[in-house]
């Protein structure tokens, strides 16, 4: 991972872009996406949650721990945690 | 090679291993060992491994000069190990990999054999005091099996363990196993590119299947020794990702992480365990008589 263009980013905006993620993985309009609804009841794979944590990864250009979206299970507190790390923070160890 | 084998042929565990030594020697430990970890505060990977074969060798009673199989040796920590701090007098390791085996080889252990070779095809000539296997039974029974013959498969792996083994010995398994999920729901993604030809058992099939030929002695779920495990891989990955790319491609790279991610989540919200099993051998065992499975 490329850590070099790691970027501080607040709760909303990683919100949005979650909302947009998951919209256009299950194909649901931005508005049908609650950010208080549990991932598993979206009907979210492990392969879904690798892959957005990925695209995550690269989003905000620091590592993430593929286990986040399952201790984090709403968009709200994934935000909410993602958003309280500092940037420079790993969070595979 | 037996052609009618229940588990992954030698072409499928090659398709996992082909990718070549020096990729998996990039993000394993210096012992080269492909299986969940022992952990405990302060360990290293490394030492974490060495506790892992530590904890099979003493559960399987290991003593100097005893003659000890393991099955599904992967590149030789375990049999280094035996011969090396257990003084185990003949240390055999069965793969189906030749990459493994020509790297163990190369190694030039004392009292130690490899053989690229399944446990259905082993026929030593003399028995074992104690066996192990990590990481193998994964690849004994296909995907394509019902529950029954998968159960006949695994069946078949103790009844073949129980006649290799002399009367009072002891043996140790470590395998992944389903926790709360259904087959269906695990993904695909693992089997068509990671494993194939493989299925996981339930603790249900282990248990019908070692029924009469061995006794459980201990068991052990340690899955999150194994979402560390995978952790510490793809952090070891990450860090040579540069030297993997090189090595083996930007494709297999990115599959190499998929996969290891995946393994992190299951293990860590337990729709995969991992089962360490002691058994000891029932030498008198009521299995002709029609006991039930």
């Amino acid at each position: 991972m490329n850590a070099s263009t790691q970027k501080q980013i607040g709760a909303a905006e990683i919100q949005d872009w979650l909302v947009t993620y998951l919209s256009k993985e299950l194909s649901l309009s931005p508005d049908e996406v609650d950010v208080t609804t549990p991932f598993d009841r979206y009907g979210l794979s492990s392969m879904t949650a690798v892959l957005m944590t990925g695209e995550m990864e690269e989003w905000l250009g620091r590592t993430l721990d593929p286990t986040l979206p399952y201790d984090y299970p709403t968009i709200e507190t994934l935000a909410q945690h993602l958003a309280s790390q500092p940037a420079s923070k790993k969070a595979v160890r | 090679m037996s052609t009618a084998a229940p588990g992954a042929s030698a072409e499928a565990i090659g398709y996992h291993y082909s990718i070549g030594n020096e990729f998996y020697r990039l993000w394993l430990d210096k012992t080269i060992t492909y299986s969940g970890a022992l952990w405990e505060d302060g360990d290293t990977l490394e030492t974490a491994q060495l506790r892992k074969l530590d904890y099979h060798l003493t559960q399987a009673h290991v003593q100097p000069g005893a003659r000890v199989l393991d099955v599904g040796c992967g590149w030789g920590s375990g049999l280094r190990r035996m011969v090396e701090k257990y003084e185990a007098g003949k240390a055999v390791g069965l793969t189906l990999s030749q990459a493994q085996a020509d790297w163990i080889a190369s190694q030039n252990l004392p009292r130690t054999e490899v053989r690229v070779e399944t446990w259905l095809d082993h026929a030593p000539a003399e028995l074992y005091d104690a066996i192990i296997s990590i990481g193998a039974f994964e690849h004994f029974a296909k995907p394509e099996l019902t529950s029954d013959q998968k159960v006949e498969a695994y069946r078949a792996y103790f009844k073949r363990c129980h006649s290799l083994l002399n009367p009072g010995s002891w043996m140790t398994l470590q395998t992944i196993a389903y926790g709360n999920v259904s087959k269906e729901e695990l993904s695909q993604f693992v089997e068509k590119d990671i494993f194939p030809e493989s299925d996981l058992p339930t603790l249900t099939d282990i248990a019908r299947a070692c029924d009469g030929y061995f006794e459980v002695v201990a068991l052990r779920n340690d899955r999150k020794d194994y979402e560390r495990t995978n952790r510490a891989w793809l952090t070891n990955l990450r860090a040579n990702r540069a030297a993997a790319v090189k090595l083996v491609g930007e494709q297999d790279v990115v599959r190499y992480e998929k996969y290891l991610a995946l393994f992190i989540i299951g293990f860590h919200t337990g729709t995969m365990n991992l089962f360490r099993f002691t058994f000891r051998r029932n030498d008198k065992p009521r299995i002709e008589g029609g006991i039930s499975r």
